[in-house]
């Protein structure tokens, strides 16, 4: 090779790793000023376990007229889930929500939701838009707005969460804690389907053998005044 | 004539190497994600769960991305495990390019979530964002279930550094 072409293979080296360089510190920029606006969401330490007793709440339902555990005088237990509108996880489990209720109601084991997002964190999750939504896909269930920090009582931690509660002289006691199947992506493909398992068992007098359940959810955003 | 084709060449290189290194998002299983953490050669490993759905997730993005840039040297890796369904695997990767994402991304397929959530952290609950920090040297490790700053971060991967 001829001396002038390894000077200039040589300088094609120095301007690329210059230019690499130059390239990087540009795009390193713009992230430092954004992160600075990055909060901290607090976790929620304390909340239910299995066999402790639940309280029961007055919320606001999308039809405007609160709603209470006790309403339903007739129900043998509830399946309590924390769930919104903007979570795509929510969404993903709505029709199998809406099937819970269809197919568990008229057992004794009535689906209450309950939003628990804070709307100012999330538009698509404000009363006016749970009662668009409940609408729309004509929800046979109460879809509760959480002004009261139920969720953070219960130990929801991300939408949707479900706590199974079974009536057991006067109380609520939790019997259930978790994911409602094993298949969040295709309902389909669910094989493990803890809710159904949990619900079938209470109503044959059976213990619950799956009590908790983790699954990948949406965070929730607290109301600040909750 | 050899000067020309010499700058031509270098600044082919430097679009070449800066505009052009979209990464491609693998597709990994479980235990392919705990082979890449065990295998990390880097001695800090930081692992971001997120999901481009996620907005608390996407806030802490550009956290990620300056620790990234700033301690690349000093032998600290961050790994951002989305948690996007696997249907939407072209999403994220046009969300990666777009938003000129520089740390790895790998998508986690692995949809019986809680067949091994708690073996990444006991206290997790599943709700993302959360962040898995891990000394590869002493194994040591801390999980946070909770949003991230660049601050907050650097202040977490100090403790790592220190304690080596």
């Amino acid at each position: 090779m001829k001396r002038n072409q390894i000077y200039a293979l040589g300088i094609a080296a120095i301007i690329t790793i210059i230019g690499t360089y130059l390239f990087k510190q540009a795009n390193a920029k713009p992230a430092r000023r954004a992160l600075e606006t990055a909060s901290f969401a607090q976790p929620v330490m304390d909340g239910y376990q299995i066999g402790d007793v639940a309280s029961d709440f007055s919320l606001r339902n999308v039809d405007g007229n609160n709603v209470s555990l006790s309403d339903f005088s007739n129900a043998k237990g509830y399946i309590v889930i924390f769930t919104c509108n903007h979570c795509p996880f929510s969404k993903a489990y709505e029709d199998r929500i809406i099937a819970l209720n269809d197919k568990y109601a008229p057992l004794g084991y009535p689906v209450i939701a309950i939003n628990p997002n804070d709307p100012e964190a999330y538009e698509e999750d404000s009363f006016e838009n749970m009662k668009k939504r409940a609408a729309e896909k004509s929800y046979k269930y109460p879809f509760l707005e959480d002004t009261k920090g139920i969720g953070q009582l219960y130990g929801a931690m991300r939408t949707p969460h479900v706590f199974v509660l079974k009536k057991e002289g006067g109380k609520n006691i939790v019997k259930y804690i978790g994911t409602i199947d094993d298949n969040a992506q295709d309902a389909s493909a669910a094989s493990k389907r803890y809710v159904e398992d949990a619900v079938n068992n209470l109503l044959a007098g059976k213990p619950v053998i799956v009590q908790t359940t983790k699954a990948i959810g949406c965070a929730i955003k607290w109301r600040d005044n909750s | 004539m050899k000067w020309k084709t010499a700058l031509g060449l270098s600044l082919f290189l430097v679009l070449h190497f800066n505009l052009c290194k979209a990464q491609n998002v693998r597709l990994l299983s479980f235990s392919a994600l705990q082979n890449q953490i065990r295998t990390e050669k880097s001695s800090v490993l930081i692992v971001n769960f997120w999901a481009t759905w996620c907005k608390p997730c996407l806030e802490e993005l550009p956290a990620f991305e300056t620790i990234s840039k700033k301690y690349r040297l000093k032998e600290v890796k961050v790994l951002l495990v989305s948690l996007d369904f696997e249907k939407d695997k072209m999403k994220l990767e046009k969300f990666v390019k777009t938003k000129k994402i520089s740390p790895e991304v790998i998508l986690l397929n692995e949809p019986d979530y809680d067949t091994w959530i708690s073996k990444i952290n006991d206290d997790w609950s599943g709700a993302i964002p959360a962040t898995l920090i891990i000394s590869t040297k002493s194994g040591k490790k801390a999980f946070y279930e909770t949003g991230m700053t660049a601050s907050k971060l650097e202040e977490e991967i100090s403790k790592f550094l220190i304690s080596q």
